[in-house]
């Protein structure tokens, strides 16, 4: 557990890095440009970091439960049922993820000279995110679905309490594409 | 196409995260397709993760997340409570002028309704002004946002359109203004009507205005420099991003002193968040405005279109009743994720500019979020203030009422919205 929670620190605070790094790096590149100088690598390592930022990010979002669905419908269900509907769910997203690893991994290898912009850097550095991001967030699917099997054939008591269970609970009556501020 | 359509409706109904249900709903057209590999669909992922212009989001995600805590948006509460807090309808009032300064910060409607209801919703219920009108004013207050800039939705629309962010985002500046004053003009009939008097007794002082201004100049500053930077081509509307982050950075911790590491810190761990749950939606989103291009779908729907009527007006108030619909059923970033790749082709064969049809867009698609059966703003601040649904769809009406008067007035003319755009930018 203690590496796990390592882990997870870790990568929040690595892309917090990176997203301060691509700020500072179009915010350079903007600057010397005005001044006379552009510098254009600046701008295609934001664009780099950026698509880390996003697959990271998509698996923090993940871990705490903060993707957005429609729970207008499956909210009206009792509480077994909802926990059974969301199983499904979570193999077919993990039927998904998988699709991206291995494709991802086919389309890294598939042209390997290809080059990122005026960096020099190679652009199998972005696509390899995919499934670099692909996998970190099968990992949470799994870890998620096999609680929710747990809960489901009754030998785990649910703590409803954890991010990606609130859903269960309360009333969020809403689907919200950009969570407010707290 | 229909498997795909039929595929992402059945996995929104059990509730898969948006993000999934698109990217499953997408490539299942590349598995039912002979010609395409999944390959392509990752690789479309990876090549939309890769334009510049699409870095402003994610900066003005953070950017918004900076000004809470740098204090900037207090000193825009508190500045405009002075300005307009003596008109009838008071904190009403304060409600939607902030919105119209915080447009240039948050971004987002329901972020900066929900904000609103937090921080002035008690204030003006205990003001005496009722829970449904209180509600109301916040939450169809809070769809100025969509178009004074930077709005997020801009961004997309610009993103999966292909049309100039920067033009949308000057473009955006005066229907946002109209709709300030058409809004406030509603509240103020509405105010008049009950007998709702003002919160201050009387009208400030020019000093007192002089006074207030400079003491949260930086903060008044912020969306001005934005749209001048943007629009004299100083910053491309990526890069105003990022100098907007440095800005909350600089004048919170400098002139306000409110910013400390571990808060920025915080604020930069936030913004990863709600940027990976943007993102992956985009992202995924790109698989399937490819299989959109690849079946011709726009070209298939222009030539149905043009059958029914050639008059370009009437066919724009029929693709924005239609998309009132769906935005009543909808959240607004779907639709412009799913929408904007098929109905911008259409409305430039049409003969209409996509600058101005954008920002017409995202008015009435963001305008769903304000309304039953599923408004994300609406839910938002009625849940926060605890006020019955009912009671804030009849306080909504008037509100709503004169947003849909705008959009038809913007609609019948156009250069109303063009001129700024177009005439000052070439």
């Amino acid at each position: 557990m203690a590496c796990i929670s390592f882990w997870v620190k870790l990568e929040r605070s690595v892309a917090a890095i990176m997203l301060a790094l691509i700020v500072l790096c179009v915010f350079f590149a903007a600057l010397m440009r005005t001044a006379g100088f552009p510098v254009i690598w600046s701008v295609d390592i934001a664009q780099l970091l950026f698509v880390w930022v996003c697959v990271i990010g998509g698996n923090q979002a993940m871990r705490d439960g903060d993707h957005v669905g429609v729970d207008y419908f499956v909210k009206r269900l009792p509480l077994k049922l909802q926990l059974s509907i969301d199983v499904v769910v979570y193999i077919l997203m993990a039927a998904f993820l998988t699709v991206l690893i291995v494709y991802g991994l086919k389309l890294t290898l598939l042209n390997p000279e290809r080059e990122l912009g005026a960096a020099q850097l190679p652009y199998s550095l972005v696509t390899i995110a995919i499934p670099f991001g692909g996998g970190l967030m099968l990992c949470t699917v799994v870890a998620q679905g096999i609680y929710l099997v747990r809960v489901c054939i009754g030998n785990l008591v649910p703590d409803y309490s954890l991010p990606f269970m609130q859903k269960f609970v309360g009333d969020n009556d809403n689907m919200s594409a950009v969570k407010a501020p707290v | 196409m229909i498997t795909v359509a039929v595929v992402f409706f059945v996995l929104l109904v059990i509730r898969m995260p948006l993000a999934f249900a698109v990217g499953i709903a997408g490539a299942s057209y590349f598995i039912g397709s002979e010609f395409l590999p999944l390959t392509v669909a990752v690789q479309r992922i990876a090549s939309a993760s890769q334009s510049f212009p699409l870095l402003a989001l994610p900066f003005f995600i953070l950017a918004g997340q900076l000004m809470n805590i740098s204090g900037i948006t207090s000193h825009l509460i508190r500045f405009s409570q002075l300005l307009v807090s003596w008109i009838s309808g008071g904190l009403a009032h304060v409600s939607i002028v902030l919105s119209a300064m915080m447009g240039g910060v948050s971004g987002s409607a329901v972020a900066d309704a929900s904000m609103q209801a937090r921080v002035l919703g008690p204030a003006m219920i205990d003001s005496g002004l009722s829970k449904g009108f209180t509600s109301a004013s916040i939450a169809v207050g809070a769809l100025i946002t969509a178009t004074i800039p930077p709005s997020i939705g801009l961004i997309l629309y610009g993103f999966m359109g292909n049309v100039s962010i920067g033009k949308l985002f000057v473009a955006g500046l005066i229907p946002g203004v109209l709709m300030t004053l058409v809004l406030m003009a509603a509240v103020y009939i509405v105010a008049k009507r009950r007998g709702i008097g003002a919160q201050a007794p009387q009208k400030p002082s020019g000093k007192a205005i002089l006074k207030g201004f400079l003491d949260a100049k930086w903060a008044v500053l912020f969306p001005v420099l934005l749209i001048v930077t943007i629009r004299w081509g100083i910053f491309t509307p990526s890069e105003a991003g990022a100098f907007a982050v440095i800005y909350a950075l600089a004048v919170g911790y400098f002139a306000y002193g409110n910013l400390t590491l571990n808060k920025i810190f915080h604020a930069l761990k936030k913004s990863v968040n709600d940027i990976g749950m943007i993102m992956l939606i985009i992202l995924f989103a790109n698989i399937v405005a490819y299989a959109i291009a690849f079946e011709q779908l726009p070209q298939t729907m222009t030539q149905v279109l043009v059958a029914t009527t050639e008059n370009p007006t009437l066919m724009l108030l029929m693709i924005l009743a239609f998309l009132t619909l769906m935005g009543m059923f909808m959240e607004a970033t779907v639709i412009v994720l799913l929408l904007t790749p098929i109905l911008v082709p259409i409305v430039i064969a049409l003969g209409i500019d996509p600058v101005h049809f954008g920002i017409l867009m995202m008015i009435v698609v963001t305008l769903g979020g304000m309304t039953p059966p599923v408004g994300v703003a609406m839910y938002a601040v009625c849940g926060i203030l605890k006020c019955p649904t009912e009671r804030y769809v009849v306080e909504s009406i008037p509100l709503i009422a004169a947003v849909l008067l705008l959009v038809l007035f913007l609609a019948l003319f156009p250069s109303v919205v063009l001129f700024l755009p177009n005439g000052l930018m070439s």
